[in-house]
């Protein structure tokens, strides 16, 4: 078994070596929301242009992220009568001209709060193909250049599929899988989709009620070895499947499952939040081991992160907070305010937190949590999804408009 | 390989997207399954059928099923595709060819939708002339846009007459609530009436009766006397002791019908809701109806919906369902479940039931 110390020093490394080349699903690969470093403006100005690379207008309302997949982002967005049609956007990453835009009209339930939209969970990718889902239960599958691959209108098999609220968990890739939960009152399940053919390769049940989390990818210890797996968090607590064939592979039914904000997988630590926040350790071969849990380290709305300060969390109230990853001892406790749905990104020792109402706060960590700079993308714009981050460059969308912030 | 197979080949290289391989990927795509089985045969098609010249795309839209959803999917991307792909070869779509599509309601509605998204980016000022002639349009979201440019146009008129003229026409046309809402008040303001739940064919007048058990959820899946016949006289054993039906009539907006102050609050309690509507002949229509609470509802003792969801969003028309009317009397009664949850968000027990056409508009003569 790998000490603490080892663990540590892994994840420490890890943040180091990792150089990502895209940003293939909702919060980045493993939900770390978190690179390690990029030369991102700190402050930009949308009025007169200053390091705004450039500006798209979306055809409709969202609250996904933009991905960004070989040199292309990817919006979903959702608008029409009663909110049915369902648009796929790819620009081009460099120059932000629009590249495709595709359009289908929703076949499963398209209610939802006003503050949401159908276009709720960010699409994901494996590098090769887009899965655009919706709140609809809508799975669309397209290759890079925007045919259609194939087309899953999952409530069309599973009638009682839906949540007038909305549905929001974003669907996760891995092992030639995309895992979607779809939890809610009616009709409760996760299924492991083929990527390539759309049909579904496993399908397991889950239980009853709405649940806006999204799973995460990991390799999970079992038996000796380590799996690929997906973690679901709900109120039955938390349950890992193998995502080639979606055998149980763990479950911990103590820790109760937060509905809105999502585990995160940083190597072998997994965050997840609950009643309060739960860290998992996976570096032993044999049974996932808690390491810790912090009742008062509770996220908001945002999912929790790893930065270079430490676990990272927003709280309902807008209140920064930071935990030692060994014990959980929160470290720092710092209102930035604001209200949240975003999850923030951590660039560094930075933190870019973008709150509802169009405003990225810039926090640097090393700094005590600092607010070293705010900047506006407009007094009208909501701005609900979790940026995007690749190289230098950081992606935000709101209902109307795509940007690209970076240095010119 | 034999001769023929082998000119038959060349034909095929030398005219990629021939006619009839067109047909035959159109026809392929009509079989999309639901359980995405033929993925990998239907991506061919399309990718065949993305080809085609833009003269052969009114072909492709024609293929838009009125009814199957996922098949309208591969078709329109069959068509958005094809236009795209011209689009970068630097060819011209003739507006022409679109708005002649368009006009022509017998084309499919989805398809004459797809013909006016694809106008309106090459000749936005065609789309915008023609637009408003939509507002009686088989194709709902031609028909939406079509009234918002018939109120957007009342906006700008100064004289009363005229704007008044214009308004009626907007709210006689509309489908969508918020539309209608925008119409009635802005002719409350001209001194002209309006009434949006008759409009919308809610049904304002019930016989209710509870409350049944349903404490832990078990009355959804029970079977009180009503479901068995219904019996406006009789009274029954209920949760607190005897009930007897009552009659409800809402008054307020969107037909809504509030059963907590009938039944006290109670919690974890069942009631029904029973109507009849005399239809003057057989049709095909819809119940729409919205609650917060689980819900079975029968039209002529024939169970036609259920839902088992508990105070999860929902309001205009929540669940649609397709029916046929009778001539005649037609008995509609609606379960309505509340649970014991004790959220303040989680109180309400209500709900609201319209009978209408598959578009969505009162259907006339059905009282």
């Amino acid at each position: 078994m790998r000490s603490l110390p080892t663990l540590l020093l892994l994840i420490a490394s890890s943040a180091v070596a990792e150089t990502p080349t895209g940003w293939l699903e909702f919060r980045g690969l493993g939900g770390k929301s978190a690179v390690p470093a990029g030369d991102i403006p700190v402050e930009w100005d949308i009025a007169t242009g200053k390091n705004v690379a450039w500006q798209a207008d979306l055809p409709g309302r969202g609250v996904s992220s933009p991905i960004v997949v070989d040199g292309r982002v990817v919006v979903t967005a959702s608008d029409g009568l009663d909110r049915t049609k369902l648009h796929v956007v790819a620009f081009e990453a460099d120059t932000g001209e629009q590249l495709w835009h595709r359009q289908n009209w929703a076949t499963g339930r398209t209610q939802c709060h006003p503050t949401s939209a159908n276009a709720a969970p960010t699409p994901a990718s494996d590098g090769e193909r887009i899965f655009a889902f919706y709140s609809s239960n809508d799975l669309i599958c397209y290759d890079l250049a925007g045919n259609l691959l194939w087309y899953r209108g999952l409530v069309l098999d599973h009638p009682r599929l839906g949540n007038d609220v909305g549905m929001s968990s974003s669907p996760v890739v891995g092992d030639g899988v995309v895992v979607v939960l779809c939890e809610c009152q009616g009709d409760s399940f996760a299924a492991g989709v083929d990527c390539q053919t759309g049909e579904t390769r496993w399908q397991v049940k889950r239980p009853p009620g709405a649940n806006w989390a999204s799973p995460v990818v990991a390799q999970f210890p079992f038996e000796g070895k380590r799996i690929s797996a997906v973690l679901l968090q709900g109120n039955d607590g938390v349950t890992v499947y193998a995502l080639a064939d979606g055998k149980k592979l763990w479950a911990q039914p103590s820790i109760k499952g937060s509905s809105i904000p999502s585990a995160v997988a940083f190597d072998d630590l997994l965050l997840v939040p609950g009643d309060g926040l739960t860290a998992i350790s996976m570096a032993s071969a044999g049974e996932p081991e808690v390491l810790w849990t912090n009742e008062s380290m509770k996220p908001g709305n945002p999912s929790p992160l790893m930065t270079s300060d430490g676990v990272c969390v927003i709280s309902r109230a807008g209140v920064l907070m930071l935990a030692d990853p060994a014990t959980g001892a929160t470290t720092s406790k710092k209102r930035i305010g604001g209200s949240y749905w975003a999850t923030p990104v951590a660039v560094g020792n930075l933190l870019y937190a973008l709150d509802d109402r169009g405003n990225m706060n810039v926090i640097d960590l090393a700094k005590g949590g600092d607010v070293i700079a705010k900047n506006s993308f407009g007094e009208n714009e909501e701005t609900l999804g979790s940026p995007a981050v690749v190289g230098d460059a950081i992606y935000v969308r709101s209902h109307k408009h795509l940007w690209k912030i970076a240095k010119p | 390989m034999r001769y023929i197979d082998y000119l038959l080949a060349l034909a095929l290289l030398a005219s990629p997207v021939a006619a009839d391989e067109l047909g035959d990927a159109l026809m392929t795509l009509q079989t999309a399954k639901v359980d995405g089985s033929n993925s990998p045969q239907l991506a061919d098609a399309l990718r065949v059928a993305s080809m085609a010249k833009v003269a052969d795309v009114p072909r492709i839209l024609s293929a838009v099923p009125v009814d199957d959803r996922l098949v309208q999917n591969w078709i329109r991307n069959a068509a958005d595709t094809a236009l795209a792909n011209a689009q970068s070869r630097g060819e011209e779509i003739p507006m022409e060819m679109l708005r002649d599509y368009l006009v022509d309601t017998e084309h499919p509605p989805r398809a004459r939708r797809v013909a006016y998204e694809w106008l309106k980016e090459i000749d936005p000022l065609a789309a915008s002339q023609l637009l408003p002639d939509f507002y009686n349009d088989p194709d709902l979201e031609l028909r939406y846009d079509a009234v918002a440019t018939l109120i957007d146009t009342s906006n700008k008129l100064d004289d009363d007459a005229k704007r008044t003229e214009l308004l009626k026409l907007a709210f006689a046309s509309a489908r969508d609530a918020n539309q209608l809402s925008t119409c009635a008040t802005a002719l409350d303001q001209l001194g002209v009436e309006v009434d949006i739940v008759e409009q919308l064919g809610f049904i304002t007048t019930w016989r209710i009766l509870g409350p049944f058990d349903n404490v832990d959820g078990d009355g959804f899946a029970a079977v009180y006397p009503p479901e068995e016949s219904i019996d406006l006289r009789t009274g029954y054993d209920g949760k607190n002791g005897e009930v007897k039906w009552q009659e409800i009539v809402s008054d307020a907006p969107m037909g809504l019908v509030d059963l907590a102050e009938p039944f006290d609050n109670e919690k974890g309690a069942v009631a029904y809701a029973y109507a009849t509507i005399e239809s003057p002949q057989a049709y095909t229509a819809n119940l729409r109806y919205m609650s917060h609470n689980a819900t079975k509802l029968w039209l002529n003792g024939k169970l036609v919906a259920e839902s088992v969801v508990y105070h999860a969003g929902g309001d205009g028309d929540q669940y649609i369902v397709p029916v046929t009317l009778k001539k005649g009397k037609n008995e509609i009664l609606l379960k309505v479940c509340q649970n014991e949850q004790t959220e303040p968000w989680a109180q309400s027990w209500e709900f609201a039931l319209r009978v209408c056409d598959p578009l969505g508009g009162k259907i006339e003569g059905v009282e």
